[in-house]
């Protein structure tokens, strides 16, 4: 990519946050980063530190997701907060401002701070709430699909005061910020965890026979993973193009691609996969697990879609990634 | 040729090129009116695009990105993608014969004598010349390696036998990238020599076919006895697999920018057009585009660059004939009264460019080819 890293600097960064991720175990990705120096990566070098990092948290499936802190550094928020993303699949804030009264309806990390950034709506338009969700319902991390990510619904109410709402442009600016941002990373994330899955299918048609010839020799396989492929190298560069540009409508396609990706390597991998892939012990279902969970986060492909037909409808086609 | 085109006059860079292309349309656009709308019969376009080819030759537009031994302006070669896209965006269709153009053109002068290509490329990029691309014949098509058209060596010329078929608009062109076979048939793909045919040569016979659009967009051509002079070869003798497979790549190059800047226009058409659009549609449609968009464009640099391309120009063909027949699917759920029983005009146009897009996954290199590409030689999985 044009990062705004050399290349060998990049190859570095990556290599150590590598060993950063493994080393950290479950639970201590944050501190393993911390100490590493992201937030100054994060502040200086936005691309390289977000495609570094999320593709590692897609790769290793991490348990904990550093994504809190991309979204609220591109918001210019400096200190740590959780946020309280939007629920599943939907793209913009369903959590509400009434009166005085916050109602939070979304999806944030089960775990961390006690302080959270809550997008929320009040009468139509993007507000930005700082709270705290001690003592907030949060549904029981453990169960659902995948228990390892570290994501759990949030479904609380609080009185919040005036000076905890930011509102006007200065918050519709920040919340599109915040999702460009968000989708971005995720678009990396899903990216890995497309890869992987692709990877593992290419591994297993590569060696076992049937009927006498290996099953990526077959062509019905060898088209099924070429398709895969196709998108991969599609979200690949959509991800890197997200950087250019104003970030709302590139972040957008990113994400989209990422999702389109991910999900026609979960049917068409899983299926050359056989009886192997349908085990407990076989890595697939983890990568289906986090894939599922992070796809529809800060919008599906499929709702995503229809909100850049509408946006297509009102401003017409955008002129993007110049020549 | 005149002394000083507008297009040389200032930065030979993409945003430069474009800001003064965009000044020189509106400038002109009492010039350009009657190029707002493209006739879609066959003969209505070739005609009016000579002509608009002709203004953009002369202003300079076309002949930015080629050497000027060749009759253009010099400059990095990705200038040439920027033409279609101020067209379209100062509201004039994008002609699809910048597409036959850069299909053919480069070969010419990648793999022709300096001497023929500084006389051929001129007249193809002034519009004087309209070129064809003979390939095809009924007895190969995806396997174009065990094509028959003979030619023999006689001396001073070769003598050229055989058959041709889907040879587009070959009723209009003047020339002919003809690959014919002057070695065994067994050598298959190395015994293919690439002739630059002259289409008035006695013993050419031209039967256009009415392609399922109805209009006459291909056709067979038959060879008997056809002399080709010796300094048309293009490459060397049974070297011509490498001119095939380099002009398919070119199909994927900035002829593929060119559809994709096409197929933009055409959505944001749609988009405007189509009030019974669904919104989820027309945003994977814009998906679609961008996703090609993105491609070709990194395929333009590396070939502006002089980079190897690989295989990576299948990603670029498979996903055009994806997004074609995307948007065309959704034109017609949106509009189907229109599609389907419209009259001339726009309706015309939908209902024409619905049918040619169904071809878009069969010529040039069948959608399952570029699958069986990307799986063998991206995937590494094991060869058919
Ligand atoms: C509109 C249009 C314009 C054209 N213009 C030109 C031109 O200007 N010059 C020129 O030379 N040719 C031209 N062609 C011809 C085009 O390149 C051929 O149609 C193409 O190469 C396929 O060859 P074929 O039609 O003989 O189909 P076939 O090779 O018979 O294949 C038919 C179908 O079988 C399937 N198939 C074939 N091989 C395989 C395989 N290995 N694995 C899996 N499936 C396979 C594919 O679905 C394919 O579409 C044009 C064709 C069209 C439709």
């Amino acid at each position: 990519m044009n990062s705004s890293m050399d290349a060998e600097d990049l190859r570095l960064l990556r290599e150590s946050l590598a060993h950063a991720v493994t080393d950290a175990g479950s639970g201590g990705l944050r501190a393993a980063v911390a100490g590493f120096g992201w937030h100054e990566l994060l502040a200086e070098h936005p691309d390289a530190a977000v495609s570094t990092l999320a593709t590692l948290q897609g790769e290793h499936l991490t348990a904990t997701s550093l994504l809190d802190d991309v979204v609220l550094a591109a918001a210019g928020i400096k200190e740590t907060a959780r946020v309280v993303y939007p629920d599943l699949p939907a793209a913009e804030p369903t959590s509400r401002l009434e009166g005085g009264t916050l109602l939070v309806r979304g999806v944030a990390a089960a775990t961390g701070d006690e302080r959270a950034v809550v997008p929320a709506v009040r009468d139509g338009e993007p507000v930005i709430v700082t709270t705290d969700l001690t003592g907030a319902a949060t549904a029981d991390p453990a169960a659902g699909l995948d228990p390892g990510a570290g994501w759990a619904l949030v479904r609380t109410e609080s009185r919040v005061r005036p000076d905890q709402v930011l509102d006007g442009p200065e918050a519709l600016a920040r919340w599109r910020a915040m999702r460009a941002a968000g989708q971005r990373a995720l678009a990396y994330e899903l990216i890995a965890i497309g890869r992987r899955m692709l990877a593992g299918a290419v591994e297993h048609v590569g060696t076992r026979e049937q009927f006498g010839r290996r099953l990526g020799a077959f062509q019905a396989v060898k088209h099924a993973l070429a398709d895969v492929r196709l998108w991969q190298e599609c979200a690949e560069l959509a991800a890197e193009a997200s950087w250019e540009d104003d970030p709302v409508e590139p972040a957008r396609l990113a994400k989209i691609l990422a999702g389109r990706f991910v999900r026609t390597a979960a049917a068409n991998c899983q299926q050359v996969l056989g009886g192997m892939g349908f085990t407990w012990e076989h890595e697939f279902h983890r990568y289906l697990r986090r894939g599922l969970l992070l796809e529809p986060l800060l919008g599906s492909a499929a709702r995503l879609r229809a909100d850049l037909g509408s946006r297509l409808r009102t401003d017409g086609v955008p002129k993007l990634s110049a020549l | 040729m005149s002394a000083a085109p507008v297009a040389a006059a200032g930065e030979p860079t993409v945003p430069a090129v474009r800001e003064r292309l965009g000044r020189w349309l509106a400038e002109h656009s009492a010039e350009l009116a009657p190029f707002t709308e493209l006739p879609t019969d066959v003969d209505g376009v070739f005609a009016s695009l000579s002509r608009l080819q002709r203004l953009l030759y002369e202003a300079g537009w076309i002949r930015l990105g080629w050497p000027a031994e060749l009759g253009g302006l010099g400059g990095p070669m990705i200038l040439r993608g920027v033409v279609s896209e101020e067209l379209a965006a100062a509201g004039y269709p994008p002609p699809f014969s910048f597409g036959t153009q850069e299909v053919l053109g480069p070969a010419i002068a990648r793999f022709a004598s300096p001497e023929l290509a500084a006389s051929a490329l001129p007249r193809l990029l002034s519009g004087d010349e309209t070129w064809c691309q003979g390939f095809s014949e009924p007895g190969a098509g995806s396997d174009l390696g065990s094509l028959r058209m003979r030619a023999v060596d006689e001396g001073d010329h070769w003598r050229v036998d055989g058959e041709k078929i889907w040879t587009s608009w070959a009723q209009y062109s003047d020339r002919c990238v003809l690959l014919t076979r002057t070695a065994p048939q067994e050598a298959a793909h190395r015994g293919i020599t690439a002739l630059f045919v002259d289409m008035d040569s006695p013993g050419i016979t031209v039967s256009p076919l009415v392609t399922m659009t109805g209009e006459a967009d291909f056709c067979s051509l038959f060879f008997d006895g056809v002399r080709v002079p010796k300094d048309r070869l293009i490459g060397k003798v049974d070297g011509g697999w490498a001119v095939a497979m380099f002009i398919l790549g070119c199909e994927r190059g900035v002829a593929a920018w060119q559809r994709q800047a096409w197929m933009r226009w055409r959505l944001a058409g749609l988009v405007n057009e189509a009030d019974a659009l669904d919104g989820a549609r027309a945003g994977e449609a814009f998906e679609l585009v961008h996703a090609l968009r993105l491609l070709s464009r990194r395929t333009l640099r590396s070939l502006s660059d002089g980079e190897d391309l690989g295989v990576r120009p299948s990603f670029d063909k498979l996903l055009m004939s994806t997004a074609e027949k995307y948007i065309f699917d959704a034109a017609l759920e949106a509009m189907p009264e229109t599609l389907l029983f419209g009259g001339p005009g726009p309706a015309r146009d939908w209902r024409n460019d619905y049918l040619y897009s169904r071809a878009s996954s069969i010529y040039g290199g069948a959608a399952e080819i570029q699958r069986n590409i990307i799986a063998e030689r991206v995937l590494g999985l094991p060869r058919e």
